[in-house]
């Protein structure tokens, strides 16, 4: 935007010698002349909108200059005006400047003055684009802003965005990325100018070595004026293949590591200034609020819902004990009836069987459902997990089990409700029985971390089965989701719960090769 | 610990109450009073006096906790309830009275035969305590009539209280009376003597 602009400029002269004069200065210079010699010229003319600049001599055989002044400001209000005058007449150039000209020149034409007066009208042309970008961009970001609040529209508002940014800084490829749960890549949610199919599918590694990855590390808005003299970090090879040359990306904001990447590209070399950035950031800035106002409100709708569900199944459970009751004693009844019938007591014992089950699942459901109260104390976790350990006894019995703890913290106290920490315990480490075959192996292994920077206990329980795939690492903590043919499926989403109500973490470690892995979080204030 | 007991049940369900009746008796005990509501049981322990008492919460009329407590005003009868529900207000209301058990429905004999055995056993503790202190208040009471009577004998008699209290074994024994009893009738002597 700094190089000097060709101008269009339209010289209205009765002197030949002057207006050929002229015209030679400018053409010299790189600008375009267009000539007239009368008023009555001067009226003919039909297009006036490409005119930058109208160099008017004061005197003109047909007519004054004072009307023609009005005349074409009105015809090309954009047109700065020039009006050459002799010495004799400073007064009139004075009447003209009052009258909307932008300067005067004073007869002979000298070429200097002549260029130095252009370049103003260029340097005040260059200032009033710049003005009018900025208020463009004022403008995108306002309107972009109203959109992200009337709408709830997750996926309109980031197509509005990167059609708005791609139309506002001109870049041939604009899109938004949002880093993947897993934290290893980012997905194109939305995007201008890319192959048709990518959007919703194409990933970038979130690696700091790549521009997107960079970004987020850095938390700082990447401006690149030349792709090929980066030396930050390495070109994706998506950038090569479009021919990218220069580009700004800002991070997304939201959630520990931030939500993703809005970037804008170019073909061509370009040096975007402050203002571009600034506009870049604040369109992502819009983009992070709706995402975290979004969030706030889904999760408002869904602990609502959660708390329906929970008031219905709790109540449903408390119903369901009678009857279960009723059936329960009938069955105990039956089997004193037939009590002489091996046959019709093993149905019998079938049927306790069932409904045992039943009994279990109301009651893991009402767990689940209903809400968690925490009790905090402090507690020393590995004394629990060892308690669990040893009542797990039955489970364990007729196995071959080797089980392994190591401690690399001076203490494990942290501030939980030790019965509900309990049952997280026991929920993994019946997991981790079930999980191995003989011989097998399950360890637990204890240390500090810290998490989101709050001092916390982080313990691994590891077993020797084997593992999970993808999917049921993905999908674990899901209610009902179940590997056992006897499990409700709750048992992890029920720990989840816990562990979530304490303030922690609970997780499943990434290797799917040598068993499977929970890592559980408590933070210790 | 086995022995059998006279047992009184109540429950609003009629699967809960033939239950009862066939059950108890192959565990050894007597169904001796069935309720299906917390008045009616009430009035028939009234009449019975059992040994336990086995009893729903929720049941029309009066509850099950009210019917235990007024039980319990007529006569010490040990209590096991069985609901399913086990709201925070009703077990605080359990906790207040003669509850000994607490079972959350559905229940099944083997959860009947510990809690039936346990109740048992702690309520013979309760009573066996509620003697003794009873006996430690009747001892307390014996102690200061002796006394009293020791007093009598030191003013009367010019005796200092070791031989007043020796002259008191020894007229006890002749007499072939507790000591209590003679202190008593020291106590009434005098009593008419400064009348």
């Amino acid at each position: 935007m700094n190089e000097p602009l060709p101008l269009r400029v339209f010289v209205v002269e009765d002197d030949a010698d002057a207006r050929a004069n002229l015209c030679d200065i400018l053409e010299l210079d790189g600008h375009q002349a267009e000539v007239a010699g009368t008023v009555a010229e001067v009226l003919a003319r039909d297009h006036w909108t490409e005119i930058d600049v109208v160099i008017l001599d004061r005197r003109l055989p047909d007519g004054s200059v004072d009307d023609l002044l009005s005349y074409i400001g009105q015809k090309a209000p954009r047109a700065a005006l020039i009006v050459v005058t002799g010495y004799a007449d400073v007064e009139g150039a004075i009447m003209a400047l009052r009258r909307g000209a932008s300067d005067y020149l004073l007869k002979p034409i000298n070429p200097d003055a002549l260029r130095a007066s252009l370049n103003r009208i260029v340097e005040m042309r260059r200032v009033e684009r710049e003005l009018k970008v900025r208020a463009e961009q004022q403008a995108v970001v306002a309107a972009l802003g109203q959109r992200a609040l009337q709408s709830a529209d997750l996926q309109g508002l980031m197509d509005e965005i990167v059609g708005r940014v791609a139309a506002t800084l001109r870049g041939n490829y604009t899109m938004i990325l949002e880093l993947l749960p897993t934290g290893e890549s980012l997905q194109l949610r939305a995007g201008i100018g890319l192959r048709d199919g990518s959007i919703g599918k194409g990933t970038v590694p979130a690696d700091p070595n790549c521009q997107a990855g960079y970004t987020l590390q850095t938390g700082t808005p990447i401006v690149v004026e030349d792709l090929s003299q980066e030396t930050r970090f390495a070109v994706a090879p998506l950038l090569k293949e479009l021919d990218v040359v220069s580009g700004i990306s800002v991070v997304i904001e939201g959630g520990p590591r931030g939500f993703g990447v809005l970037a804008t590209y170019s073909t061509q070399r370009r040096r975007f200034m402050k203002a571009d950035i600034d506009f870049l950031q604040s369109v992502a800035n819009i983009l992070a609020t709706f995402i975290g106002r979004a969030k706030s409100e889904q999760r408002a709708v869904q602990a609502e819902r959660l708390a329906a569900i929970g008031q219905m199944v709790t109540g449903l459970a408390h119903e369901s004990r009678n009857a279960l009751q009723r059936s329960q004693a009938c069955l105990e009844m039956l089997a004193l009836h037939v009590d002489d019938r091996p046959q019709a007591l093993e149905l019998v014992a079938r049927i306790q069987r069932a409904q045992d089950h039943l009994h279990h699942l109301y009651e893991e459901v009402r767990g689940y459902a209903a809400p968690i109260r925490i009790h905090r104390s402090s507690q020393d976790l590995r004394e629990i997990w060892r308690e669990i350990w040893t009542n797990l006894e039955i489970t364990r019995r007729g196995r071959t089990l080797e089980f392994t703890e190591s401690v690399e913290a001076d203490d494990l106290n942290c501030p939980v409700d030790r019965h509900a920490v309990e049952q997280v315990f026991r929920n993994i480490l019946e997991n981790a029985i079930a999980a191995c075959p003989d011989p097998g192996k399950v360890e637990i292994v204890a240390r500090d971390t810290p998490s989101e920077g709050v001092p916390a206990v982080e313990i691994a329980f590891r077993d020797n089965g084997p593992g999970m795939s993808a999917e049921q690492r993905a999908r674990v903590f899901e209610p009902f989701f179940t590997t056992k043919t006897h499990g409700t499926g709750l048992g992890m989403a029920i720990a989840s719960r816990i562990v979530e109500a304490h303030g922690g973490r609970i997780r499943v470690g990434e290797s799917s090769s040598r068993g499977a892995e929970i890592y559980v979080t408590f933070p210790r204030a | 610990m086995d022995r059998s007991l006279r047992v009184a049940v109540a429950d609003d369900e009629p699967d809960m109450r033939d239950y009862y009746k066939a059950i108890l008796p192959r565990l050894g005990h007597e169904v001796v009073a069935v309720a299906e509501t917390g008045a009616a049981l009430l009035e028939q322990c009234r009449a019975v006096c059992p040994d336990l008492v086995i009893t729903d919460i929720r049941m029309p009329d009066m509850d099950g906790i009210d019917a235990a407590v007024a039980i319990h005003e007529m006569r010490p009868v040990p209590v096991i309830l069985v609901s399913g529900y086990h709201d925070p207000e009703l077990i605080q209301r359990a906790a207040a009275d003669h509850i000994l058990a607490y079972l959350i429905k559905p229940i099944k004999q083997s959860d009947l035969v510990p809690a039936i055995a346990l109740a048992m056993r702690r309520f013979e503790q309760f009573e066996q305590l509620r003697n003794e202190a009873n006996g430690y208040r009747q001892a307390l009471e014996d102690r200061k009539l002796i006394e009293r009577a020791k007093g009598v004998l030191t003013k009367r008699a010019g005796l200092d209280e070791e031989a007043a209290f020796r002259r008191l074994q020894k007229l006890a024994s002749e007499k072939n009376l507790k000591l209590v009893e003679l202190a008593r009738t020291i106590l009434t002597a005098e009593e008419a003597l400064t009348l």
